[in-house]
């Protein structure tokens, strides 16, 4: 009986141990994993977002490069620095 | 005989103090020039000599030559073209005082002055001159500290120091974008500039107006200068290196107030 006892006792410890989280997880619940998930999701349409502006910009590059340089047109030049208005002192 | 002695001792009492000599001319006293209104014209004046001298007028030297007499104790040295030394003295029939002070027309030279854009960083681009000495000194940007002194500085109105340079006059610092830190800034000067036609060499007498708030600058070229405190110079530009941002120059500066003539 006493033996019966102390295997019980053994059994359910090591219930209790093998019922543990394995080292790790840190005890991560579904809520937290659903929201994790979500953030990939939104960090994914983000790269795609900016995936086409990239296309957009370069669509625009290539036809300035096309429109200025390739087609021997000169490219219009800066403004040149403001200059302070010329006054008359004497 | 005792008579006779006495006589004569009278006699020549009389005799010595008939033949007394005159009193002494003196030099002329407090004098000096000044600039006409015509601003081309050197006006000069002195202390009437004391009356016991009975002078009969005064003599106007000019590079030690009479160029004048006067009775009168002014005198204007209508347009002479020419800066030099003048001096006065008062005469009696042959007699000759000694001279008055002498007092120079002459410009203050300064060869070899290097300045740099006011963007290039620890450098100096500031320039001004003593009013009473002539002598120019180099001045730093970096802060409003020496803004009293400065005459000029050379900009490209633009951060950086590329591009063409100009000689502006100092309260440009507060529409120059390539002087950030200067703006708000207060007590800087007004000096106008005029592009010369004539070598630095050649120039005899500045214009008195078309001095404007700056000049875009050029190799070997002078330009005019009016500062605020209302001297004539003249500046003329030797080299320009816009990948250094040094501007080599050479200055003359008429101590004269109001006076054109920069004839050196």
């Amino acid at each position: 009986m006493r033996n019966l006892g102390i295997l019980l006792i053994a059994i359910i410890a090591l219930m209790v141990i093998g019922c543990q989280p394995p080292e790790g997880m840190g005890g991560v619940t579904q809520e937290q994993f659903d929201e994790l998930k979500g953030n990939v999701e939104t960090m994914k349409t983000d790269v795609e977002n900016l995936h086409m502006a990239l296309d957009s910009l370069t669509t625009i590059y290539n036809g300035h490069i096309e429109k200025w340089h390739k087609g021997g047109a000169i490219a219009p030049t800066p403004p040149a620095p403001s200059k302070p208005t010329r006054e008359k002192v004497k | 005989m005792k008579k006779l002695l006495a006589l004569s001792i009278v006699a020549a009492f009389l005799l010595i103090t008939s033949c007394g000599e005159e009193v002494a001319l003196t030099a002329p006293e407090n004098f000096t020039i000044s600039a006409g209104t015509d601003e081309v014209s050197v006006v000069l004046a002195w202390s009437e000599n004391p009356s016991d001298e009975e002078v009969d007028g005064y003599y106007i030297y000019f590079n030690d030559a009479i160029a004048d007499s006067t009775e009168n104790t002014t005198y204007t040295h209508d347009d002479p073209q020419e800066t030099g030394i003048y001096y006065v003295t008062a005469y009696r029939g042959e007699d000759e005082s000694a001279a008055s002070d002498e007092l120079s027309t002459e410009p203050v030279i300064a060869t070899g002055v290097q300045l740099y854009e006011i963007g290039v960083p620890n450098e100096e681009s500031g320039y001004g001159w003593n009013t009473s000495t002539g002598q120019g000194a180099i001045y730093s940007m970096a802060t409003a500290a020496n803004a009293s002194s400065i005459d000029l500085y050379f900009t490209n109105f633009a951060t950086g120091y590329a591009g063409t340079y100009n000689i502006a006059s100092p309260d440009e610092v507060l529409n120059d974008a390539g002087a950030s830190w200067l703006q708000g800034t207060t007590g800087w000067k007004e000096t106008g500039f005029a592009e010369l036609t004539a070598d630095f060499d050649d120039v005899t007498v500045l214009p008195t107006t078309g001095y404007f708030n700056f000049e875009e600058i050029a190799v070997n070229t002078t330009y005019g200068v009016y500062t605020e405190d209302g001297h004539y110079a003249m500046v003329e530009v030797q080299s320009i290196s816009t990948s250094s941002g040094l501007v080599q120059v050479r200055t003359a500066f008429q101590t004269v107030e109001g006076l054109a003539i920069l004839e050196h």
